[in-house]
């Protein structure tokens, strides 16, 4: 075959021919590597995204994620330790029933378990929420970017006990997650968590809102004065918590931000688990 | 003896947990230290008192842990592991695989879906465990390990599997196998219902049963190992249940587990593929044909899946299976993961220790689909290297620095590392963008060595000020001039910031490399003096294998020569001339991962504007990349406009020709030769010929001071042994962690004798009652405090007969180091006396210097055995 268009008239049909035959390969083609690629396996899990019923649990180590996702999704806290991976359940949430809980715990051979009962009827939603424990460690921080475009809402949990010494800690990381990119588009809402307020050490609500605020105050100004980061082709939105020449307050957000008390140990967490109910 | 074993899942929930005494919390450390930082190619870990030993099991994401006491030698522990792995996956494989399965929801009525309760595992464990010690007591004393029985056991079930081990092992192994057989017969019986079903459906249906069946076909194997004819023996007593009473389904079943025809003839071709795994070096050409088959099976179907029968046929499987990744199948594509990393500049160690990592951490995971096992080891390396580069602690040193502001100090930092890698380059751009922020800055010009060296900060100072010459900030620099002791320098400077209220200092120091003992020890002079908030080491990006070499040694100089117990170390990193390096970043790599300190920024061009923080997804992408050809390359353009300074280039002389503006400077300037380099190194020759007014800095009165400094600190020590009496001095080494900071005992508490045997610590905020309790608890005193109501009350134990010999023996060691202290600053005195001579000091003065130090150091060195004597008589007699 030559250049197409000299010899139309013998060879038109043939060529023609050809051509729509290498184009339906081609189409062919495309089709089955598109369809063999290993994404599209998860077709279903961005439809299943957009209805957000995904709540995060984030915090830092050792606030007690695992033992309220644990407490959550099982029944029971056992023990824990600092998560490699985070952990993901399904949950339909019921209404805690905090008297008897304190009477629900179990010497089990060498461990205390802690297993909490539910009041039966009183489901506060009916169908199951999707919770993502998110593991705390600071080297695994960055696994929060990989579900906050999924997140509905998210519960920072914070130790009440310790925060008051690591606050700048504790400031930063909740700094990561009120600049994140999807939770400042989707302007999602914030639940804090204030847990441990059993123990001695513990401080009240008002006086961790205090802590937290004044550091992000601290921290939005260091970080915005550090310097750009190579490769500043992606896209980097620089993002400044609050007003201009006013302290930071969490009312100035977006997203909405509450604060409840909650003791995993004992098993109060009554305000949160209907914040979580009320938030999707 | 075991302290803990535990099983807890990847997510963090212990599963189950046996633990023979209190509980350790050190678990914690070795999951922070070890498995998330990927260092999981090693064998075992030491904290504290404990040792730990693991094992993982993947395609649950389960690890088992077992602790012991550290200075026991438990040989056992590895085969504890392994068998007990093996036993819990199998007996247990169904309710793991629930909990693996993320659709259950928990229902509180049926209690389904909730999470499995592990308790009886506890009787199976105490036997596993009795049978393991005991055959440990009769064994008399233990033969060397092989090294297939080291690494193998750790690394997977698999690779333990083919490990040839000894015919005791395996007998004694079987008769473990066959206890426990009989125990869940035993119980089989009991719940028989439940039990036949569960192991019929587990022989029905592979395909579904995937992962978990061939795990409990692989226990099966190792009692049916009958190719060495020595086990036939074992094999007949285990498969003999005449004993027993069991139902003859539930027999069946274990039979037909026991003997597995398919999988035997798998054994030896695994056996066959172990040379290979271990003895990469050997073998090469086989290794590459392995890797060759293997792409084909792995990479090319795929990719030919639209057409070719083979394709659907993968594409069906794709769909319906999943795969296990055995080390035969991780193998080539880690060899070739190894090679790619090692190909974009890392350290050839790292690469293997990542790769052995990345293999325990895959091994017996599924993959589905078309992922082939060097896609999964794609991914497996890409969170790896995430995690490694990840900072642990804060960079924000900004907000260090507005820390340091309240406490009315200056913010030190110091830079440090080889020569020509760009040490007052980058200081200068860390100051320049610190400047910015309208910070007042001292640079303090530590390096007297190199001649030019001054100057060229000089010279950045005035282009600095003629820069910012409308912001706030303030630069200035504090020079001594050369051949002076730097520490003694970085001293005057930081204190000269005190009085004059600056904010920040940033220490020059000069360039050494790292196996120069004599400028290392001065190094670590210069930190443990000055104690600078950061020590950063600034190296090349260029570097290969060389960037471990240099961490890990500059690491070590400022712990041994420092003298101090607790020595600084590196507190992160500057990486310079990353725009010259394309894509191969490795070096940011094998220097996070030698020492697990941050990048604090790169250097990216030739104004004081390039200075960027590194993006850690940028490096991990660039190591991964894998054709370098279609890289878009990482090029930083100089904007237009920009000031160009002439920042790298060593310089011996300047000599500013035109000055229009003060923000266009151009110097005509001679750079150092190699030739002149060298003469440099020629100690201060080179100065004293350009500068006549040498001055010798040898002081008497510094060693005195330093060996007196080393003596207090020895009775610091005394004092600190308790003698049986209240003394507040006891509590002085007391240090209290506070969130991020260090505070002495003193500072947070008043402390005060309340009776002979009782110390009294009032906390002045009660909030950290719970710290310096702790902190009392672990100083290694040997003291049990109380906590009592807003005070600590500390009783001091009276003392045995032992306890005071151990005490005299302790003082002694104490002693004995304080001397050696002495000694080593005597040597120093000593070359340092020497050296002045060379440059031309007299002899005479020379002698004389010499029998001064010697002098001392007698002085000292019998002020000791006196001090040891005194505390000594003092321990015995009271």
């Amino acid at each position: 075959m030559q250049i197409l268009g000299v010899e139309v008239d013998d060879n038109y049909l043939t060529t023609r021919h050809i051509l729509l035959a290498s184009i339906a390969i081609g189409v062919i083609w495309a089709l089955a590597l598109v369809l063999s690629h290993p994404s599209l396996r998860w077709i279903p899990s961005p439809v299943r995204r957009q209805m957000s019923n995904t709540i995060l649990l984030v915090g830092n180590s050792q606030s007690g994620k695992t033992s309220l996702f644990s407490l959550l999704t099982y029944g029971k806290a056992v023990e824990t330790r600092t998560s490699m991976k985070e952990n993901e359940g399904n949950v339909i949430l019921r209404d805690p029933e905090d008297v008897r809980i304190a009477a629900g715990r179990v010497h089990d051979s060498m461990h205390l378990y802690l297993t909490i009962r539910f009041r039966q009827q009183h489901t506060l939603r009916t169908s199951a929420i999707h919770l993502v424990d998110v593991p705390g460690h600071e080297k695994l921080r960055f696994k929060l970017a990989d579900f906050t475009p999924i997140a509905g809402g998210v519960v920072f949990i914070v130790d009440s006990a310790t925060v008051s010494r690591n606050a700048r800690s504790v400031a930063e990381h909740l700094y990561e997650l009120l600049t994140d990119k999807n939770i400042l588009k989707r302007s999602t809402e914030i639940c804090i968590a204030c847990n441990k307020v059993d123990l001695p050490g513990a401080i009240p609500l008002d006086r961790i809102r205090h802590h937290l605020e004044e550091e992000i105050t601290r921290l939005r100004q260091t970080r915005t004065a550090s310097l750009e980061h190579q490769d500043t082709d992606a896209e980097e939105i620089d993002v400044f918590l609050g007003y201009e020449g006013q302290d930071f307050s969490f009312d100035h957000l977006e997203s909405a931000v509450t604060f409840h008390t909650m003791s995993v140990e004992n098993g109060n967490m009554r305000d949160v688990v209907h914040w979580m109910a009320d938030a999707l | 003896m075991l302290d803990v074993f535990t099983i807890l899942t990847k997510g963090g929930l212990v599963l189950w947990s046996k633990e023979y005494v209190s509980t350790v919390d050190s678990l914690d450390y070795l999951i922070q230290d070890v498995l998330i930082e990927e260092r999981a190619g090693a064998n075992s870990y030491v904290h504290d008192a404990y040792a730990f030993q693991w094992t993982l099991a993947n395609e649950h994401e389960l690890v088992f842990v077992a602790a012991y006491s550290k200075i026991l030698q438990l040989p056992y522990i590895d085969e504890l592991l392994k068998t007990t792995k093996r036993h819990f996956l199998s007996k247990y494989a169904s309710e793991i695989k629930a909990l693996g399965q993320r659709s259950a929801v928990y229902d509180p009525e049926s209690g389904e879906g909730g999470l499995p309760t592990f308790d009886g595992f506890e009787e199976d464990f105490g036997l596993i465990l009795a049978q393991l010690e005991d055959k440990q007591s009769h064994k008399g004393p233990k033969k060397p390990r092989k090294f297939e029985q080291t690494k193998k056991f750790q690394s997977s079930l698999q690779g333990s599997k083919q490990a040839p081990s000894g015919d005791t092992d395996a007998i004694d192994e079987d008769n473990i196998a066959k206890n426990l057989e009989e125990l869940s017969l035993r119980r089989s019986h009991r719940l028989a219902g439940k039990k036949k079903s569960s192991s019929a459906k587990g022989s029905a249906d592979t395909s579904e049963n995937d992962s978990d069946a061939p795990k409990k076909k692989k226990g099966a194997k190792k009692e049916a190992r009958t190719w060495e004819g020595k086990i036939t023996k074992g094999d007949l007593q285990a498969l003999d249940y005449s004993a027993g009473t069991a139902d003859p389904d539930a027999e069946g079943a274990e039979i037909s587990r026991l003997v597995d025809e398919s999988k035997m003839g798998n054994k030896t071709r695994d056996g066959f593929y172990e040379v290979q795994d271990f003895d990469i070096g050997s073998s090469k050409e086989e290794e590459e044909e392995e890797e060759e088959e293997e792409e084909s099976e792995d990479e090319v179907r795929p990719s030919t899946s639209g057409t070719s029968k083979g394709g659907m046929f993968s594409f069906l499987r794709g769909i319906t299976g999943q795969r296990e990744l055995t080390p035969e199948l991780l193998d080539p594509a880690l060899a070739k993961m190894k090679e790619h990393l090692i190909n974009k500049n890392v350290a050839a160690d790292i690469a293997e220790q990542l790769c052995a990592s990345a293999k325990s951490n895959l091994t017996g995971k599924s993959i589905r689909g078309f992922k082939s096992a060097s896609s999964a080891v794609r991914d497996g390396m890409e969170i790896a290297l995430r995690r490694i580069l990840t900072p642990r602690t804060s960079t924000d040193l900004l907000r260090d620095i507005s820390q340091a502001r309240l406490q009315k100090r200056p913010y030190t930092i110091s830079f440090i590392g080889v020569n020509g890698v760009g040490k007052s380059t980058n200081l200068s751009k860390v100051c320049f963008w610190l400047l910015q922020n309208n910070l007042k800055i001292l640079i303090a010009a530590c390096d007297t060595f190199r001649s030019g060296a001054v100057e060229q900060l000089r010279t950045h100072v005035r282009s600095l000020r003629a820069v910012t010459s409308q912001g706030h900030g303030e630069v200035d620099l504090f020079e001594r001039g050369y051949g002076k002791d730097s520490a003694g320098i970085a001293k005057d400077a930081i204190s000269y910031a005190k009085a004059n209220r600056y904010d920040v200092v940033l220490i020059d120091t000069a360039g050494r490399m790292q196996d120069n003992e004599p400028l290392m020890r001065a190094l670590a002079k210069l930190v443990a003096v000055n104690n600078p908030d950061k020590i950063i080491f600034v190296g090349e990006a260029l570097v290969g294998n060389e960037a471990v070499d240099q961490l890990t040694k500059f690491n070590q100089a400022l712990r041994d020569f420092s003298g101090m117990s607790q020595p600084r170390q590196i507190d992160g990193m500057i990486l310079t001339k990353f725009d010259t390096i394309d894509d191969k970043v490795g070096a940011a790599l094998s220097m996070t991962y030698t020492t697990g300190k941050p990048i604090y920024f790169v250097g990216t061009g030739q104004t004081y504007t390039d200075l960027k923080n590194l993006r850690v997804e940028h490096v991990v992408k660039s190591l991964l990349r894998l054709s370098v050809g279609l890289a878009t390359k990482l090029v930083y353009p100089l904007r237009p406009g920009a000031v160009v300074l002439p920042l790298a280039c060593k310089v011996r002389s300047w000599q500013p020709v035109v000055q229009s503006t003060p923000t266009a400077i151009s110097w005509s300037r001679s750079f150092a030769s190699k030739k002149g380099k060298e003469e440099a190194k020629k100690g201060g020759k080179k100065a004293t010929e350009e500068d006549k007014t040498v001055e010798f800095t040898f002081n008497v009165d510094e060693i005195t001071s330093r060996m007196s400094d080393s003596v207090d600190r020895l009775k610091k020590e005394f004092a600190n042994m308790q003698i049986g009496r209240a003394s507040p001095a006891i509590l002085d080494s007391v240090h209290v962690q506070i969130g991020s900071s260090r505070m002495s005992l003193r500072d947070i508490a008043q402390i005060t004798i309340k009776d002979p045997q009782n110390l009294l610590v009032i906390v002045h905020d009660a909030e950290y009652l719970a710290e310096v309790d702790k902190a009392i608890r672990n100083a290694g005193l040997n003291l049990n405090p109380v906590v009592d109501g807003r005070a600590v009350r500390v009783p001091i134990p009276k003392q045995t007969k032992e306890f005071r010999d151990k005490m005299v023996k302790a003082a002694g060691k104490s002693a004995e180091a304080s001397k050696t202290r002495i000694r080593s600053i005597r040597q120093d005195a000593m070359k340092d006396i020497k050296r002045e001579v060379k440059l031309g000091r007299s002899q005479n003065e020379g002698s004389k210097l010499e029998t001064q130090v010697q002098a001392l150091h007698d002085k000292w060195i019998k002020q000791i055995d006196q001090l040891l004597k005194a505390k000594s008589n003092e321990i015995t007699s009271l």
